[in-house]
Protein backbone atom coordinates (compact mmCIF):
# COMPACT_ATOMS: atom_id res chain seq x y z
CA UNK A 1 0.00 0.00 0.00
CA UNK A 2 2.51 2.23 0.93
CA UNK A 3 4.42 1.78 -2.83
CA UNK A 4 0.76 2.49 -4.18
CA UNK A 5 0.59 5.27 -2.19
CA UNK A 6 4.10 6.68 -3.19
CA UNK A 7 2.90 6.37 -6.97
CA UNK A 8 -0.67 7.26 -6.67
CA UNK A 9 -0.56 9.79 -3.74
CA UNK A 10 -1.36 12.74 -5.59
CA UNK A 11 -4.08 11.56 -7.24
CA UNK A 12 -6.03 9.37 -5.54
CA UNK A 13 -6.72 9.91 -1.64
CA UNK A 14 -5.62 6.75 0.48
CA UNK A 15 -7.73 6.52 3.66
CA UNK A 16 -7.90 3.47 5.80
CA UNK A 17 -10.60 2.48 8.59
CA UNK A 18 -9.33 0.76 11.45
CA UNK A 19 -11.58 -2.44 12.03
CA UNK A 20 -11.51 -4.73 14.79
CA UNK A 21 -8.69 -7.02 15.25
CA UNK A 22 -8.84 -9.77 12.59
CA UNK A 23 -6.38 -12.28 15.22
CA UNK A 24 -6.45 -10.64 18.61
CA UNK A 25 -4.43 -12.71 21.31
CA UNK A 26 -2.34 -11.36 24.44
CA UNK A 27 -0.37 -8.79 23.04
CA UNK A 28 -3.05 -6.91 20.57
CA UNK A 29 -6.51 -7.42 22.92
CA UNK A 30 -10.14 -7.15 21.29
CA UNK A 31 -10.94 -3.71 21.90
CA UNK A 32 -13.22 -3.39 24.81
CA UNK A 33 -13.77 0.68 24.81
CA UNK A 34 -13.52 2.88 22.03
CA UNK A 35 -10.82 4.56 24.06
CA UNK A 36 -8.74 1.48 23.57
CA UNK A 37 -8.99 1.24 19.59
CA UNK A 38 -8.31 5.27 19.54
CA UNK A 39 -4.84 4.59 21.08
CA UNK A 40 -4.59 1.45 18.98
CA UNK A 41 -4.88 3.27 15.86
CA UNK A 42 -2.38 5.60 16.95
CA UNK A 43 -0.08 3.13 17.57
CA UNK A 44 -1.08 1.32 14.00
CA UNK A 45 -0.30 4.27 12.18
CA UNK A 46 2.91 4.81 13.68
CA UNK A 47 4.08 0.97 13.71
CA UNK A 48 2.92 0.59 9.76
CA UNK A 49 4.28 4.16 8.91
CA UNK A 50 0.87 5.11 7.47
CA UNK A 51 1.05 8.61 5.68
CA UNK A 52 -2.50 8.94 4.84
CA UNK A 53 -5.66 9.65 7.79
CA UNK A 54 -6.30 6.30 9.75
CA UNK A 55 -10.10 6.69 10.65
CA UNK A 56 -11.18 4.62 13.73
CA UNK A 57 -14.60 2.78 13.29
CA UNK A 58 -17.05 2.48 16.15
CA UNK A 59 -16.28 -0.15 18.72
CA UNK A 60 -19.60 -2.08 16.90
CA UNK A 61 -17.90 -2.02 13.90
CA UNK A 62 -21.04 0.32 11.89
CA UNK A 63 -19.02 1.21 8.72
CA UNK A 64 -16.88 -1.90 8.41
CA UNK A 65 -20.15 -3.98 8.37
CA UNK A 66 -21.84 -1.91 6.23
CA UNK A 67 -18.78 -2.19 3.60
CA UNK A 68 -19.17 -5.92 3.93
CA UNK A 69 -17.30 -7.03 7.47
CA UNK A 70 -14.38 -8.43 5.52
CA UNK A 71 -11.06 -8.44 7.23
CA UNK A 72 -8.88 -6.63 5.00
CA UNK A 73 -11.09 -4.63 1.92
CA UNK A 74 -10.54 -2.36 -0.16
CA UNK A 75 -12.32 0.41 -2.61
CA UNK A 76 -11.67 2.53 -5.00
CA UNK A 77 -14.62 5.25 -5.21
CA UNK A 78 -14.73 7.37 -8.27
CA UNK A 79 -14.78 11.00 -8.27
CA UNK A 80 -18.66 11.03 -8.14
CA UNK A 81 -18.34 9.02 -4.93
CA UNK A 82 -19.66 5.59 -6.28
CA UNK A 83 -17.56 2.52 -6.26
CA UNK A 84 -15.35 1.97 -8.99
CA UNK A 85 -13.64 -1.33 -7.80
CA UNK A 86 -14.00 -3.76 -4.72
CA UNK A 87 -11.33 -5.66 -4.17
CA UNK A 88 -12.08 -8.04 -1.66
CA UNK A 89 -8.90 -9.37 -0.71
CA UNK A 90 -6.71 -5.98 -0.74
CA UNK A 91 -3.60 -6.70 -3.18
CA UNK A 92 -1.72 -3.71 -4.78
CA UNK A 93 -0.72 -5.02 -8.25
CA UNK A 94 -4.40 -5.25 -8.97
CA UNK A 95 -5.81 -1.89 -7.21
CA UNK A 96 -2.53 -0.34 -9.47
CA UNK A 97 -4.28 -1.68 -12.16
CA UNK A 98 -7.33 -0.43 -11.43
CA UNK A 99 -6.19 2.94 -10.69
CA UNK A 100 -5.01 3.21 -13.96
CA UNK A 101 -8.28 2.48 -15.83
CA UNK A 102 -9.88 4.93 -13.54
CA UNK A 103 -7.84 7.68 -14.24
CA UNK A 104 -7.72 7.03 -18.05
CA UNK A 105 -11.53 6.92 -17.76
CA UNK A 106 -11.43 10.42 -16.38
CA UNK A 107 -12.16 9.05 -13.04
CA UNK A 108 -15.84 8.05 -13.56
CA UNK A 109 -17.30 4.73 -13.39
CA UNK A 110 -16.42 1.20 -12.99
CA UNK A 111 -13.26 -0.35 -13.98
CA UNK A 112 -11.87 -3.90 -13.98
CA UNK A 113 -14.90 -5.72 -14.13
CA UNK A 114 -16.03 -3.73 -10.91
CA UNK A 115 -14.61 -6.69 -8.67
CA UNK A 116 -11.77 -9.05 -7.74
CA UNK A 117 -12.95 -11.91 -5.88
CA UNK A 118 -9.39 -13.44 -5.46
CA UNK A 119 -7.93 -14.55 -2.27
CA UNK A 120 -4.47 -13.77 -3.20
CA UNK A 121 -3.20 -15.78 -0.89
CA UNK A 122 0.74 -15.46 -1.64
CA UNK A 123 0.53 -12.03 -0.49
CA UNK A 124 -1.28 -13.31 2.42
CA UNK A 125 1.20 -15.91 3.16
CA UNK A 126 4.35 -13.40 2.84
CA UNK A 127 2.68 -10.31 4.78
CA UNK A 128 0.61 -11.69 7.27
CA UNK A 129 2.80 -12.93 10.06
CA UNK A 130 3.67 -9.48 10.53
CA UNK A 131 -0.27 -9.31 12.14
CA UNK A 132 -0.35 -12.90 13.32
CA UNK A 133 2.77 -12.41 15.66
CA UNK A 134 1.40 -9.66 17.09
CA UNK A 135 -1.38 -11.42 18.83
CA UNK A 136 0.92 -14.57 19.76
CA UNK A 137 0.69 -16.87 21.16
CA UNK A 138 -3.33 -17.17 20.77
CA UNK A 139 -3.33 -15.63 17.06
CA UNK A 140 -1.09 -18.28 16.23
CA UNK A 141 -3.10 -21.16 18.00
CA UNK A 142 -6.51 -19.78 16.73
CA UNK A 143 -5.66 -19.51 12.89
CA UNK A 144 -3.66 -23.19 13.19
CA UNK A 145 -7.39 -24.55 14.75
CA UNK A 146 -9.12 -22.44 12.31
CA UNK A 147 -7.21 -23.21 8.98
CA UNK A 148 -4.64 -26.01 10.09
CA UNK A 149 -0.87 -24.97 8.60
CA UNK A 150 -1.94 -21.63 7.58
CA UNK A 151 0.15 -20.23 10.94
CA UNK A 152 3.50 -22.44 9.70
CA UNK A 153 3.13 -21.40 6.21
CA UNK A 154 2.53 -17.55 7.05
CA UNK A 155 5.86 -18.03 9.63
CA UNK A 156 7.66 -19.35 6.60
CA UNK A 157 6.55 -17.00 4.23
CA UNK A 158 7.89 -14.41 6.50
CA UNK A 159 11.34 -16.41 6.36
CA UNK A 160 11.09 -16.18 2.69
CA UNK A 161 10.56 -12.79 2.56
CA UNK A 162 13.39 -11.51 0.98
CA UNK A 163 13.18 -13.73 -1.47
CA UNK A 164 9.32 -13.28 -2.13
CA UNK A 165 8.91 -9.68 -1.57
CA UNK A 166 9.42 -8.69 -5.18
CA UNK A 167 7.03 -11.30 -6.49
CA UNK A 168 4.54 -11.56 -4.17
CA UNK A 169 4.43 -7.71 -2.34
CA UNK A 170 4.51 -5.65 -5.37
CA UNK A 171 2.61 -2.43 -6.14
CA UNK A 172 2.47 -3.05 -9.79
CA UNK A 173 1.53 -6.27 -11.81
CA UNK A 174 4.72 -8.52 -12.90
CA UNK A 175 5.58 -8.26 -16.55
CA UNK A 176 4.73 -10.72 -18.40
CA UNK A 177 8.28 -12.26 -19.30
CA UNK A 178 8.85 -12.58 -15.77
CA UNK A 179 4.91 -14.37 -15.07
CA UNK A 180 6.02 -17.19 -17.33
CA UNK A 181 9.53 -17.19 -16.19
CA UNK A 182 8.21 -17.79 -12.86
CA UNK A 183 6.29 -20.65 -13.92
CA UNK A 184 8.96 -22.63 -16.41
CA UNK A 185 10.64 -22.26 -12.94
CA UNK A 186 8.56 -23.67 -10.29
CA UNK A 187 7.83 -26.33 -13.94
CA UNK A 188 11.55 -27.03 -13.81
CA UNK A 189 11.44 -27.70 -9.90
CA UNK A 190 8.35 -29.48 -9.68
CA UNK A 191 9.96 -31.66 -12.45
CA UNK A 192 13.42 -32.26 -10.50
CA UNK A 193 11.22 -33.16 -7.28
CA UNK A 194 9.60 -36.01 -9.17
CA UNK A 195 12.48 -37.25 -10.88
CA UNK A 196 14.56 -37.32 -6.86
CA UNK A 197 11.31 -38.92 -5.57
CA UNK A 198 11.68 -41.56 -8.20
CA UNK A 199 14.75 -42.28 -7.81
CA UNK A 200 14.67 -42.21 -3.98
CA UNK A 201 11.97 -45.28 -4.93
CA UNK A 202 13.04 -48.60 -4.61
CA UNK A 203 12.17 -50.45 -8.13
CA UNK A 204 9.75 -53.40 -8.23
CA UNK A 205 10.62 -56.18 -6.94
CA UNK B 1 -24.13 -45.41 33.75
CA UNK B 2 -27.35 -43.98 34.87
CA UNK B 3 -29.45 -42.30 32.33
CA UNK B 4 -29.38 -37.91 32.93
CA UNK B 5 -32.64 -36.89 33.98
CA UNK B 6 -33.46 -35.62 30.37
CA UNK B 7 -37.25 -34.58 29.85
CA UNK B 8 -38.10 -33.90 26.17
CA UNK B 9 -40.87 -32.93 24.05
CA UNK B 10 -41.57 -33.33 20.22
CA UNK B 11 -37.99 -33.97 19.71
CA UNK B 12 -37.40 -34.97 15.93
CA UNK B 13 -34.42 -36.98 15.44
CA UNK B 14 -34.33 -37.70 11.46
CA UNK B 15 -30.19 -36.25 10.53
CA UNK B 16 -27.41 -37.94 12.22
CA UNK B 17 -25.40 -35.14 14.37
CA UNK B 18 -22.95 -35.56 16.60
CA UNK B 19 -22.98 -36.60 20.25
CA UNK B 20 -20.76 -34.02 21.96
CA UNK B 21 -22.54 -30.92 20.07
CA UNK B 22 -25.65 -32.49 21.55
CA UNK B 23 -24.51 -33.00 25.08
CA UNK B 24 -23.23 -29.33 24.98
CA UNK B 25 -26.26 -28.23 24.24
CA UNK B 26 -27.98 -30.40 26.74
CA UNK B 27 -26.12 -28.72 29.09
CA UNK B 28 -27.87 -25.71 28.95
CA UNK B 29 -30.81 -25.09 31.73
CA UNK B 30 -33.34 -24.88 29.05
CA UNK B 31 -32.58 -25.98 26.04
CA UNK B 32 -35.57 -24.46 23.33
CA UNK B 33 -35.92 -26.56 19.84
CA UNK B 34 -37.73 -25.85 16.43
CA UNK B 35 -40.36 -28.08 15.03
CA UNK B 36 -37.55 -29.49 12.93
CA UNK B 37 -34.42 -29.24 15.44
CA UNK B 38 -33.34 -32.62 16.55
CA UNK B 39 -30.62 -33.75 19.74
CA UNK B 40 -28.72 -36.74 19.48
CA UNK B 41 -27.11 -39.64 19.26
CA UNK B 42 -24.83 -40.20 22.27
CA UNK B 43 -23.61 -43.47 20.85
CA UNK B 44 -19.91 -45.24 20.71
CA UNK B 45 -17.50 -43.80 18.05
CA UNK B 46 -14.61 -43.70 16.13
CA UNK B 47 -12.08 -41.08 15.91
CA UNK B 48 -12.30 -39.07 12.85
CA UNK B 49 -14.97 -41.10 11.63
CA UNK B 50 -18.67 -41.15 11.24
CA UNK B 51 -20.38 -44.14 13.31
CA UNK B 52 -22.48 -46.57 11.45
CA UNK B 53 -25.29 -44.89 12.89
CA UNK B 54 -24.44 -41.73 11.64
CA UNK B 55 -24.24 -43.19 8.18
CA UNK B 56 -27.22 -44.49 8.32
CA UNK B 57 -29.55 -41.36 9.59
CA UNK B 58 -27.49 -39.83 6.47
CA UNK B 59 -28.90 -42.09 3.78
CA UNK B 60 -32.54 -41.36 5.32
CA UNK B 61 -32.61 -37.79 4.28
CA UNK B 62 -30.32 -36.20 1.65
CA UNK B 63 -28.55 -32.98 3.87
CA UNK B 64 -29.98 -31.13 0.76
CA UNK B 65 -33.62 -31.71 1.97
CA UNK B 66 -32.93 -30.59 5.83
CA UNK B 67 -34.68 -27.53 6.22
CA UNK B 68 -33.30 -23.97 7.09
CA UNK B 69 -34.80 -24.35 10.89
CA UNK B 70 -32.87 -27.96 11.63
CA UNK B 71 -30.16 -27.46 13.74
CA UNK B 72 -27.47 -29.75 13.11
CA UNK B 73 -24.48 -29.79 15.64
CA UNK B 74 -21.41 -31.12 13.89
CA UNK B 75 -18.20 -31.68 15.58
CA UNK B 76 -15.12 -32.14 13.86
CA UNK B 77 -11.55 -33.02 14.92
CA UNK B 78 -8.73 -30.39 14.74
CA UNK B 79 -6.59 -33.02 12.52
CA UNK B 80 -9.16 -32.76 10.02
CA UNK B 81 -8.63 -29.84 8.21
CA UNK B 82 -11.64 -27.38 8.12
CA UNK B 83 -10.18 -24.98 5.42
CA UNK B 84 -10.79 -27.56 2.82
CA UNK B 85 -14.26 -27.74 4.28
CA UNK B 86 -15.14 -24.01 4.49
CA UNK B 87 -15.22 -23.16 0.82
CA UNK B 88 -17.69 -26.45 0.26
CA UNK B 89 -19.88 -25.33 3.12
CA UNK B 90 -20.09 -21.83 1.78
CA UNK B 91 -21.08 -23.10 -1.48
CA UNK B 92 -23.78 -25.64 -0.32
CA UNK B 93 -25.29 -23.25 1.59
CA UNK B 94 -24.41 -19.64 1.05
CA UNK B 95 -26.09 -16.97 3.79
CA UNK B 96 -27.59 -19.52 5.72
CA UNK B 97 -24.96 -21.80 6.61
CA UNK B 98 -22.49 -21.34 9.84
CA UNK B 99 -20.57 -23.83 11.31
CA UNK B 100 -21.05 -25.06 14.84
CA UNK B 101 -17.49 -24.28 15.73
CA UNK B 102 -15.44 -27.00 17.25
CA UNK B 103 -18.08 -27.93 20.30
CA UNK B 104 -15.36 -29.01 22.68
CA UNK B 105 -16.71 -28.30 25.83
CA UNK B 106 -16.54 -32.13 26.77
CA UNK B 107 -13.26 -32.01 25.74
CA UNK B 108 -9.95 -31.32 28.39
CA UNK B 109 -9.11 -28.05 26.60
CA UNK B 110 -9.66 -25.99 22.97
CA UNK B 111 -7.36 -28.17 21.27
CA UNK B 112 -8.04 -31.36 23.09
CA UNK B 113 -8.04 -34.34 20.76
CA UNK B 114 -11.57 -35.62 21.85
CA UNK B 115 -13.19 -38.13 19.74
CA UNK B 116 -15.43 -36.61 17.08
CA UNK B 117 -17.78 -37.07 14.75
CA UNK B 118 -17.76 -35.62 11.36
CA UNK B 119 -19.81 -36.07 8.69
CA UNK B 120 -18.48 -33.78 5.77
CA UNK B 121 -22.18 -33.68 4.54
CA UNK B 122 -23.93 -32.61 7.32
CA UNK B 123 -21.15 -30.31 8.40
CA UNK B 124 -21.88 -28.56 4.75
CA UNK B 125 -25.61 -28.10 6.05
CA UNK B 126 -24.35 -26.72 9.99
CA UNK B 127 -26.69 -24.52 11.12
CA UNK B 128 -25.39 -22.39 14.41
CA UNK B 129 -28.96 -21.09 15.32
CA UNK B 130 -27.22 -18.83 17.90
CA UNK B 131 -25.45 -21.97 19.56
CA UNK B 132 -21.79 -21.50 20.57
CA UNK B 133 -19.72 -22.76 23.18
CA UNK B 134 -16.69 -21.64 24.87
CA UNK B 135 -13.94 -23.66 26.78
CA UNK B 136 -16.08 -23.32 30.02
CA UNK B 137 -19.32 -21.81 28.98
CA UNK B 138 -22.16 -23.23 26.92
CA UNK B 139 -25.02 -21.20 25.59
CA UNK B 140 -27.98 -22.90 23.82
CA UNK B 141 -30.66 -21.60 21.77
CA UNK B 142 -31.13 -24.12 19.07
CA UNK B 143 -34.10 -22.51 17.32
CA UNK B 144 -35.64 -19.00 17.10
CA UNK B 145 -39.09 -20.64 17.05
CA UNK B 146 -39.65 -23.13 20.12
CA UNK B 147 -41.55 -26.35 19.25
CA UNK B 148 -40.95 -28.23 23.17
CA UNK B 149 -38.42 -28.24 25.57
CA UNK B 150 -35.36 -30.40 26.55
CA UNK B 151 -34.05 -29.75 29.97
CA UNK B 152 -31.27 -31.26 32.42
CA UNK B 153 -30.72 -31.08 36.08
CA UNK B 154 -27.88 -28.31 36.58
CA UNK B 155 -25.81 -31.33 38.81
CA UNK B 156 -25.63 -32.99 35.50
CA UNK B 157 -23.65 -30.55 33.28
CA UNK B 158 -20.10 -32.01 33.78
CA UNK B 159 -18.84 -29.45 34.85
CA UNK B 160 -20.02 -26.61 32.53
CA UNK B 161 -21.17 -23.26 32.94
CA UNK B 162 -24.50 -22.79 31.43
CA UNK B 163 -26.39 -19.97 30.46
CA UNK B 164 -29.56 -20.31 28.44
CA UNK B 165 -29.58 -16.92 27.07
CA UNK B 166 -28.98 -16.93 23.06
CA UNK B 167 -26.84 -14.17 22.59
CA UNK B 168 -25.43 -12.73 19.26
CA UNK B 169 -21.72 -13.26 18.55
CA UNK B 170 -19.91 -10.08 19.81
CA UNK B 171 -18.25 -8.03 16.64
CA UNK B 172 -15.02 -7.63 18.39
CA UNK B 173 -14.74 -11.65 19.37
CA UNK B 174 -11.83 -12.56 21.54
CA UNK B 175 -10.39 -15.57 19.49
CA UNK B 176 -10.44 -16.20 15.84
CA UNK B 177 -12.45 -19.12 14.90
CA UNK B 178 -13.04 -21.24 12.77
CA UNK B 179 -16.80 -20.17 12.04
CA UNK B 180 -15.14 -16.30 11.21
CA UNK B 181 -13.15 -18.15 8.78
CA UNK B 182 -15.81 -19.82 7.36
CA UNK B 183 -17.68 -16.51 7.36
CA UNK B 184 -15.33 -14.60 5.83
CA UNK B 185 -14.78 -17.15 3.28
CA UNK B 186 -18.39 -17.28 2.34
CA UNK B 187 -18.68 -13.29 2.20
CA UNK B 188 -15.88 -12.94 -0.60
CA UNK B 189 -18.17 -16.15 -2.30
CA UNK B 190 -21.02 -13.75 -2.19
CA UNK B 191 -18.88 -10.85 -3.13
CA UNK B 192 -20.18 -9.18 0.17
CA UNK B 193 -20.25 -5.34 -0.08
CA UNK B 194 -20.85 -2.62 -1.91
CA UNK B 195 -21.68 -3.37 -5.51
CA UNK B 196 -19.92 -1.75 -8.18
CA UNK B 197 -21.43 1.03 -9.55
CA UNK B 198 -23.58 1.78 -6.73
CA UNK B 199 -22.84 5.01 -4.04
CA UNK B 200 -20.12 4.45 -1.37
CA UNK B 201 -22.23 4.85 1.94
CA UNK B 202 -21.22 8.22 3.72
CA UNK B 203 -19.42 8.80 6.73
CA UNK B 204 -17.68 10.36 8.95
CA UNK B 205 -15.02 9.00 11.70
CA UNK B 206 -12.35 10.33 14.16
CA UNK B 207 -8.90 10.19 12.65
CA UNK B 208 -6.22 8.90 14.51
CA UNK B 209 -4.55 11.98 14.23
CA UNK B 210 -7.29 14.42 15.74
CA UNK B 211 -10.09 15.85 14.15
CA UNK B 212 -12.55 13.68 11.41
CA UNK B 213 -13.38 12.50 8.24
CA UNK B 214 -15.93 12.41 6.24
CA UNK B 215 -16.11 10.77 2.88
CA UNK B 216 -17.82 12.95 1.00
CA UNK B 217 -15.76 16.03 1.69
CA UNK B 218 -13.28 14.12 -0.56
CA UNK B 219 -15.59 13.68 -3.60
CA UNK B 220 -14.02 15.29 -6.86
CA UNK B 221 -11.39 12.86 -6.38
CA UNK B 222 -10.89 9.21 -6.83
CA UNK B 223 -10.30 7.15 -3.03
CA UNK B 224 -9.20 4.47 -1.86
CA UNK B 225 -10.70 3.17 0.79
CA UNK B 226 -8.95 0.36 3.08
CA UNK B 227 -10.20 -1.31 5.72
CA UNK B 228 -7.78 -3.41 7.93
CA UNK B 229 -6.25 -4.10 11.54
CA UNK B 230 -3.21 -4.32 13.33
CA UNK B 231 -3.73 -7.87 13.27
Amino acid sequence: MKKLHDTWGRSVHFVDVLVRQAHPGPGARAYRTFGEKMADAGRYRWMEAIAWPVLVDDLQGTVHQCYGTLPAPSYLIDIEGRVAFYNLVTHAPTLDRAIVALLDQGGRGIVEGGIDRTPHMLASLVDGWRGLRRGLPDSRWDLGAAAPGMPSAMWLGHQLRPLLVPIALRARPLPPGARAGLVAGAGLIALALVRAAARATPRGR
Amino acid sequence: MAAPPVRRRRPSPDVAIAARGSLAALAADRTVMGDNAVLGFVDPQIVQSPTASGLKALGRKRPEDIEDRTLILADVDNTLGVSTVLPLAAHHAPGRCRLTQQVTALDAGRRGRGHAVCIMPVLLTAFANGVRSRRDHVVAGLSTEAGGEATMEPESRMGMVADDRPTAEPYNFEHFRAKHLLEDTGRIWRGQGIEPGAPAPDFELPRADGGSLRLSELRGEPVLLHFGSPT
